[in-house]
């Protein structure tokens, strides 16, 4: 009997080894002595269990020690946490990422300055309308760091917030943020703020942020001019990034970046679509009928929350190493803010 | 003896497996019950479950909660066509499941969570593993180590340094 266990606790371990793959580096865990009823759990259950923690207790274990530390950095491990979370946000989709963004001066366009002042709520969708919004992560950039802000784009929970002159990934549950190198290939910096996008590469597991660039000041005959794209990509750890630049040479202007299930596209202005070849994966999927059905529920009740930028305690549970988006993006002129960043946020 | 027992069927005809746990308790359990967990489906598969199904891991009190999960969840697994037992609404499971779990402690729910481990039963696993995150998500690193009895193995620079690194996590 005992012989036919360890011939199925072989054959599990098996199967198991997929999910369990990271264990090769294999930690030395001391325990305390003289605790003999207390049942301890292997790491491989640990890890099962962290998975299933909120990005805040996360953050507070990793000083447990030096094992959970570890657990919680894989890589692996982040990416299955986000999995978890997503699975989250399937039986329960109720909460959302938003940005109000305030320009300077009341009533300036969004192609003004605006405030420094990045904040990221979560906001809850509730059945009851008592639903709130909750500060995340604010970070209050130096005045004049940067002025006119674009619309964000973002990819399981990393928003890009690209400005006219800086471009700046936040990862709002883990209050990291990466600022991008300044581009000094584009040539018309001054009056016109290129496109740029950020998505997942599926194919190597990492994301990436797509910027292009004007390779000349002046129109061709056609009134086209010549453009290109940097590819940036995101590393793993957080404020550090990776320059891998990357140049397309015939890509031509370029109107705007479309984030799509299959791939970061790229419109040109004579209505051609031409596919990014360094391709970049989009987790989150355009979903029209999803604006639709929040663009009432924006206005009706944001409006009112988001003015008084009160923090209601509502004690959400949000979950994410990185949240898990179903909308692209969202756009909405309110009164005190130019415009608002929404994703719907694992809870 | 065990092989009578273990070949006793039900009047419905399904066949029936003993599980027998470490401190020799027996349970009799279809064979659709017992087959939520991987492990044994394995062993019915290669049919080596006559002589019944030792558990050597396995505590009878914690077999007993295991037993009554997949009592209650063989609805799920079984073939969808198979109505013979009136299988529970889902609402009903959930209100089982959180009965099940929100009751129990520490050492009980750990030894829960290793036989689901170990009778490879995912969604018990799942489910006890969450019960253990929500116990824990509001808890400080040192409380952690009491319940994990884990010794901090840091040099109080090191903690320091990942501790002022996380510090927004520690704000209430």
């Amino acid at each position: 009997m005992d012989y036919e266990f360890k011939t199925y606790k072989k054959r599990q371990r098996g199967q198991q080894q997929m999910d369990f793959e990271l264990k090769t580096c294999h930690r030395k865990r001391q325990r305390r002595r003289g605790h003999q009823q207390t049942v301890e759990l292997p790491d491989e259950i640990v890890r099962e269990v962290l998975i299933w923690l909120p990005v805040k207790s996360l953050a507070r274990f990793k000083s447990v020690c030096k094992a959970w530390l570890s657990i919680i950095s894989e890589s692996c491990f982040i990416r299955e946490h986000l999995q978890c979370s997503k699975l989250k946000r399937y039986w329960n989709p109720s909460s959302f990422l938003i940005t109000p963004h305030i320009p300077l001066k009341p009533g300036d366009s969004i192609f003004a300055a605006f405030s420094t002042d990045i904040r990221f709520y979560q906001w809850s969708l509730q059945e009851d309308t008592r639903a709130a919004a909750t500060l995340l992560y604010r970070r209050h950039f130096p005045a004049g760091e940067f002025e006119p802000v674009l619309p964000m784009a973002h990819c399981d929970g990393l928003v890009l917030l690209p400005t006219k002159t800086k471009a700046y990934v936040f990862n709002p549950a883990t209050r990291d943020v990466l600022a991008l190198p300044e581009s000094n290939r584009n040539m018309r910096q001054r009056d016109i703020c290129p496109p740029i996008g950020l998505g997942f590469d599926a194919s190597t597991g990492k994301y990436k942020v797509a910027r292009s660039f004007y390779r000349s000041r002046e129109y061709n005959p056609m009134g086209i001019a010549a453009m290109g794209f940097e590819v940036f990509t995101l590393m793993e750890k957080k404020a550090v990034g990776e320059k891998l630049w990357w140049i397309h040479p015939t890509l031509c202007c370029i109107q705007r970046l479309l984030h799509t299930a299959r791939g970061v596209y790229s419109i040109t202005l004579i209505g051609r679509i031409s596919k990014i070849p360094h391709r970049l994966c989009s987790v989150s999927a355009f979903k029209t009928k999803h604006l639709v059905s929040l663009r009432c529920l924006l206005t009706r009740t944001l409006k009112l929350k988001m003015m008084k930028l009160q923090l209601l305690s509502l004690a959400v549970n949000y979950v994410l190493l990185s949240f898990a988006i179903l909308c692209n993006k969202y756009v909405s002129t309110c009164q005190e803010m130019s415009w608002i960043q929404i994703g719907i946020v694992g809870i | 003896m065990a092989a009578a027992a273990a070949e006793a069927t039900t009047d419905g005809g399904g066949k029936m497996i003993i599980l027998i746990s470490a401190d020799g308790k027996r349970f009799e359990v279809t064979e659709a019950v017992a087959s939520q967990s991987q492990l044994i489906s394995n062993m019915i598969e290669d049919d080596c479950t006559e002589n019944g199904v030792r558990l050597p891991n396995v505590d009878g009190d914690i077999l007993t909660m295991v037993v009554d999960y997949c009592n209650m969840h063989a609805g799920d697994a079984a073939a969808a066509g198979d109505t013979m037992k009136a299988s529970s609404t889902e609402e009903e499971l959930k209100k089982f499941d959180a009965e099940l779990v929100q009751a129990l402690e520490n050492p009980v729910l750990f030894k829960l969570i290793l036989a689901a481990n170990f009778l490879n039963i995912k969604s018990l696993l799942d489910m006890t593993c969450q019960r253990v995150a929500d116990m824990m998500s509001g808890k400080t690193p040192e409380q952690m180590r009491e319940t994990f009895s884990i010794e901090n193995d840091f040099t109080p620079e090191e903690e320091a340094a990942i501790r002022q690194e996380n510090a927004w996590a520690f704000d209430d």
